[in-house]
């Protein structure tokens, strides 16, 4: 089954009513790709719901859930760091399809954008079948709410940095960690994500053993990660 | 559903379910350019198209998103018929080789060239990162982009492609070409999967779950009542032949100890049942109702694990042999297990001993080892460990089989076509001449493809249902139902003096085999036979065991046991030269070999005979170790503006072979058509490395002929004759020799005929280009086509036909020398390389752009084994990253920042115009060159591959 929702507010209605059997497909390179999430699934298509441009409004930088990685890494308002992070996603043809709210959606401990979105105090506005909220993107991460990413909102001139530990620049990451204004953010493969206002961010997590690496690797690396600067 | 479009410029209308992949709807609609390497993984790039305008993986396009789009594939490339420019420099570059995904690659570089007329060379990075090349590499993309602009731009190419070598040949040497480039590049149906007919049923196999279990039972019953299931093949019902799955020359050095389904599985992945169904569905519904009852038994991972005492026996059944049986077999097949174990047959002794889960062993040396050590004044001794590797060719394994006129005819991707004839014949029980084995172009071997490891199930099923039968390995199965890499720990002893002689040299070796012994002592060989004659060294021995465990198969790989032996014995003297104080530079020089000198080691080094003592042949190695010094700066500490940064700089001196002198043999028939232009049908497998090029150019040369009047046929077992197939570096040494012989032979029967026909002794003619005899007493000439025309008319003499066979025991061997410079962060363990150089003596090569693709694709691969690539299992021995992403497949951003391969100019008096092998070897060098780097830069030394970041900050103390 294909769902065609034409507003968010429809989508996220259908995503709520199809809790266990619909997801959200928009570009589809985690959705389609092979064991990913959409198998056996029925699809809600957000293609048609626009979503997909980038703007400032009142000193707030928008980016639409919709945006293909190559979209923020090609327009001029996007903070290099965001840019950068959008880079680990290596594939160039990936990133033809790969969208900033898809890769969001997901929760992966290893995802491209998390760290340096939280970092920068970004905020998602989102519909939720109550209506559109605006959602710290942290606390989205460490929720398992299904509401629909409209926007990512944060701060135009925002400054940071990220740095991401991987076998090769394709493989998933073993630590990801970005800085921004004092805001400090980790995903750590296989352990929760983090972030908070101090870089000690790696003394209350756990660490486990993986293919990215042993435990020890992943915790040293996110205990030195802040002290390497750019 | 019906969705309208724009396919190639034209309005069309594709059909399908809505949810199914575009990749799949355009190649059934005849896009064949779209191909599937991962399964969907959104990796190797294969799938690419353009749509609407962008470039996309059709893997994640549905077909229903495709209403109203704008799509181009590879087909759209062609102009008029004609490859496009960028084609056209794809294919001059070299990098169109095994070539799975050239078409899309070539798509990728029209499809930039469109956007940026002259990108940089990070532009044209930023699209590569795309696609995964394994064969050739990524450097010449760039040439071939510079090569595109200048042909678009002043229509010809003005870039040197690749050096020339022999200039009193016309064609040998020079850069020219593939003669199956065009086809390749352009997306041609030439492959096996594009010869499967629609009506084609599907072979599915349900693997084991365990590493180690007796089956206890199957009930196929449920299963084989579904419609569309003509049979299912399972232990019980199976051919009761033992056989082993390595394409060897017969008698092979493999125990044959499986059948085509065992009734103890050995890893996870092991064979339990074949299914035969009409589709793909039924075959998964099939698979499901199958109940199987299974015995589960210890597993034993690692060689420590397979020779500690009391350890669980991998096989405990009874062994014969049909060769050399020990006196006290009967005693030994007493302590035989379990009767489900099966057997174990030997063609001639291995020294093998199952039940210590010893596969093969042997042992040998030269001179007096106590003595030398005693004289040594410093000793070293280290363990050096490898890992488990995939091959990962873009083509995943693949068979189609059918039955034809009482025939069985496969279409196969194979190095071997006619190891495979012979397996498929004793697995089936019908002779050689009603098995028709057609060896299709091959989207990368690497060696994987020299095992027979789809092809005689796949012949079994067809051959007993009488259906179509077609098999592909999924990306998953290609790791854990393949073959691999064999793991080894490589333990060097080395001891040497002040000044750098090395006064005695030992290696024990120790190799994981995996459940089944193909290859089992040729590789584990080869990391010493490929090794020590590198050394003038008196004193030399080696002791090897090869383990049977229950971890995926091993088998034969690129580079063979080679790069495992060179990281071990490479790394220990880089070791014993730091202890001794010394230049590692000093110390490589002072020990090397150079021509004439007798390698009286190679006594010792006979696989199960004793070896001939020959002197150094034709020897690059002192130039390729002088010019590679210079080239990187030998001796020049370089220091990094970011204090965490470390640089240091490392080499490795290596060798291989160029065939199996006295085991291996190729034949090769030259036939002069009607017409005057030439076939050759060789018995050689050309995977894409362009031998069959090679052959036509020998062809060209000998004949004078023009290339595009040369057509060669190869690897299909009807219309050639006998060839060992594509392994151990042979292809241009043996084969393209084959076929030097039969054209020399079929220029003395046109010289012959020409003779008689001009009424001219044979002594007084010759030919010339562009294909005639002349006279050089008078002058006369004769075209080829006249020639031919009057010997096959009435009265005629008959068509000229030559059979070349060639065998040798001469040996052609390749060296070279691999430099790295890299640079390693001592606070986060990352390593990068930034300058590669691989210097090798090729003797002359013939295809020299083609030979520094394959250069620049063995060193990707090895920098891959190196630092990345690594299967890795669970507890219960299943292999947890069963594809590229997660298994560390490296891709353009992996490849060295500065990389250069360089040919040196070495001519050998036994290869085809003088040419010997070039790829294999070319695996060998990165993992200790990498590592004498790494210690240079940062003072410790990795033991083992891959060296990850993780090693280095254990061995630097920080976790």
């Amino acid at each position: 089954m294909i769902y065609h929702p034409t507003t968010p507010l429809e989508a996220v209605t259908l995503r709520k009513q199809n809790a266990d059997t619909a997801v959200y497909l928009a570009g589809g390179t985690d959705d389609l790709r092979l064991n990913g999430d959409a198998q056996g699934k029925d699809l809600i298509d957000i293609n048609a719901l626009g979503l997909d441009d980038i703007f400032v409004r009142d000193g707030k930088l928008y980016i639409g859930a919709r945006c293909t990685f190559n979209q923020v890494i090609d327009s001029e308002l996007v903070p290099e760091f965001i840019k950068e992070a959008a880079h680990f996603c290596v594939s160039f043809t990936k990133r033809n399809s790969a969208t900033v709210g898809g890769n969001l959606g997901l929760r992966r401990q290893d995802s491209y954008l998390a760290a340096a979105l939280t970092a920068a105090d970004a905020v998602l506005q989102s519909m939720t079948p109550h209506g559109q909220e605006m959602k710290p993107i942290g606390e989205y991460l460490q929720s398992k709410c299904m509401r629909l990413i409209e926007y990512v909102v944060l701060d135009a001139d925002r400054t940071g940095w990220v740095k991401r530990f991987t076998n090769t620049t394709s493989s998933h990451a073993a630590v990801t960690a970005a800085v921004s204004g004092g805001i400090y953010a980790l995903s750590v493969s296989g352990s929760d994500f983090a972030y908070g206002a101090a870089p000690d961010l790696a003394d209350s997590m756990e660490f486990t053993d993986d293919i990215s690496g042993s435990a020890d690797y992943k915790k040293y690396l996110a205990k030195i990660v802040f002290t390497l600067g750019r | 559903m019906e969705v309208k479009c724009r396919l190639n410029g034209e309005n069309i209308a594709l059909r399908g379910e809505a949810t199914d992949r575009l990749r799949d709807v355009l190649y059934h609609t005849g896009c064949y350019s779209v191909r599937d390497s991962d399964d969907a993984e959104g990796f190797a790039g294969s799938d690419t198209i353009i749509f609407n305008g962008q470039l996309k993986y059709s893997n994640f396009i549905l077909l229903y998103q495709a209403e109203g789009a704008e799509i181009k594939t590879a087909e759209s490339l062609l102009e008029k018929g004609e490859l496009n420019y960028v084609q056209k420099a794809m294919v001059a570059a070299g990098i169109v080789q095994s070539a799975y995904n050239a078409p899309a690659a070539a798509l990728i570089l029209t499809w930039l060239l469109e956007k940026h007329p002259n990108p940089t060379r990070a532009q044209i990075k930023d699209v590569l990162t795309s696609i995964f090349i394994r064969d050739a590499g990524y450097e010449h993309y760039y040439l071939a982009v510079k090569l595109a602009c200048e042909l678009r731009d002043e229509g010809e190419f003005k870039t040197e492609i690749a050096p020339s070598f022999r200039p009193q040949l016309d064609i040998i040497g020079k850069p020219a070409g593939k003669i199956d480039g065009a086809a390749l590049v352009s997306g041609e149906p030439v492959f096996v999967e594009d010869k499967v007919p629609a009506n084609a049923w599907c072979l599915h196999v349900l693997r084991s779950p365990f590493a180690s279990a007796y089956i206890k039972s199957i009930d196929t019953s449920e299963a084989e009542k579904l419609d569309g299931v003509a049979a299912i093949i399972t232990a019980f019902n199976c051919p009761d032949v033992y056989y082993m799955q390595a394409g060897q020359g017969t008698p092979e050095p493999s125990p044959h100890d499986r059948r085509l389904f065992n009734m103890k599985v050995r890893h996870v992945g092991d064979r339990v049942a074949g299914i035969v169904a009409r589709t793909a569905e039924i075959a998964d519904k099939a698979a499901a109702l199958i109940k199987v009852e299974y015995e589960p038994t210890d597993a034993v991972f690692t060689v420590e694990e397979a020779m500690a005492p009391g350890a669980p026996l991998v096989h405990n059944g009874p062994v014969q042999y049909n060769a050399g049986a020990p006196d006290d077999l009967e005693e030994y097949n007493k302590l035989q297990g379990d009767p489900r174990e099966g057997k174990v047959v030997y063609q001639f002794p291995l020294h093998a001993d199952i039940h210590k889960n010893i596969a093969a062993s042997n042992k040998g040396g030269i001179g007096d080892m106590e003595k030398g050590f005693a004289e040594a004044d410093a000793i070293v001794e280290q363990t050096y460990q490898t890992s488990q590797i995939q091959h990962t060719p873009l083509e995943p394994h693949v068979c189609y089989a059918h039955v034809e006129s009482g025939r069985l005819v496969l279409n196969c991707a194979t190095q071997v076509p006619y190891h495979v004839r012979r397996i498929v014949s004793w697995v089936c029980g019908i002779p050689e001449n009603k098995i028709h084995v057609i060896k299709e172009r091959v989207g990368g071997g690497y060696g994987s493809k020299q095992d027979i490891l789809v092809e005689e199930l796949t012949g079994y099923a067809a051959w007993i249902t009488k259906k179509p039968v077609y098999y592909r390995n999924t990306r998953a199965e290609e790791f854990y139902a393949n073959s691999t890499r064999h793991p080894m720990r490589v333990h060097v002893k080395m001891g040497g003096k002040k000044d750098g002689t090395i006064t005695a040299l030992f290696m024990e070796v120790c190799a994981n085999t995996g459940p089944y012994g193909n290859h089992c002592l040729t590789v584990p060989m080869n990391s010493c036979s490929k090794t020590m004659p590198l050394f003038k060294v008196d004193n030399m021995a080696y002791d090897l065991k090869v383990y049977y465990t229950n971890t995926p198969p091993a088998g034969a790989y690129q580079g063979y046991g080679t790069p495992k032996g060179t990281y071990g014995i490479m790394m220990a003297m880089a070791e014993l030269a730091d202890k001794l104080g010394i230049d590692y530079r000093t110390m490589v020089e002072k020990n090397h070999v150079e021509e004439g000198y007798m390698l009286e080691i190679l006594k010792g080094l006979g696989e199960g005979r004793e070896g001939a003592v020959v002197p150094v042949g034709s020897c690059g190695l002192d130039e390729a170790i002088q010019q590679g010094c210079d080239m990187i700066d030998w001796g020049k500490k370089e220091v990094s503006d970011d204090p965490d940064w470390k640089i240091g700089k490392g080499f490795a001196m290596i060798m291989q072979g160029s065939g199996l002198p006295g085991l291996d043999h190729a034949e090769a028939i030259a036939k002069l058509e009607t017409d005057g232009t030439v076939i050759l049908n060789s018995g050689g497998a050309d995977l894409g490395t362009g031998l069959d090029t090679i052959s036509a150019k020998i062809v060209a040369e000998v004949l004078k002929l023009p290339m595009d009047r040369i057509t060669v046929v190869s690897g299909d077992t009807d219309s050639c004759a006998f060839d060992t197939g594509a392994y151990a570096s042979s292809g241009t040494f043996f084969s393209g020799n084959a076929s030097l012989v039969a054209t020399k032979k079929l220029k003395e029967l046109i010289l012959k005929e020409a003779a008689l026909q001009l009424e001219e002794k044979v002594e007084d003619l010759d030919v010339r280009a562009p294909g005639e005899v002349y006279s050089k007493a008078t002058g006369a000439t004769l075209s080829y086509y006249e020639l031919v025309h009057t010997a096959t008319s009435g009265g005629g003499r008959g068509q000229p036909i030559a059979h070349g066979s060639f065998v040798t025991t001469a040996s052609s061997v390749p060296y070279g020398a691999h430099f790295a410079q890299v640079a390693v962060n001592v606070k986060t363990g990352e390593i990068k390389v930034q300058k590669f150089y691989a210097l090798q003596d090729a003797g002359t090569p013939i295809n020299p752009e083609i030979a520094l693709c394959q250069m620049y694709g063995a060193v990707m691969k090895s920098i891959g084994h190196s630092l990345y690539e690594d299967m890795k299992l669970d507890k219960n021995g299943k292999c947890i990253n069963a594809n590229l992403t997660d298994y560390g497949a490296p891709m353009i951003d992996e490849a060295p920042e500065d990389f250069k391969s360089v040919l040196i100019d070495v001519d050998d008096k036994f290869g085809p115009y003088g040419a010997k092998s070039i790829s294999e070897i070319a695996c060998n060098g990165a993992a200790p060159a990498i590592g004498i780097a790494i210690h240079d830069a940062c003072g410790v030394w990795l033991r083992s591959w891959p060296m990850t970041p993780e090693k280095v900050l254990k061995a630097l103390g920080k976790i």
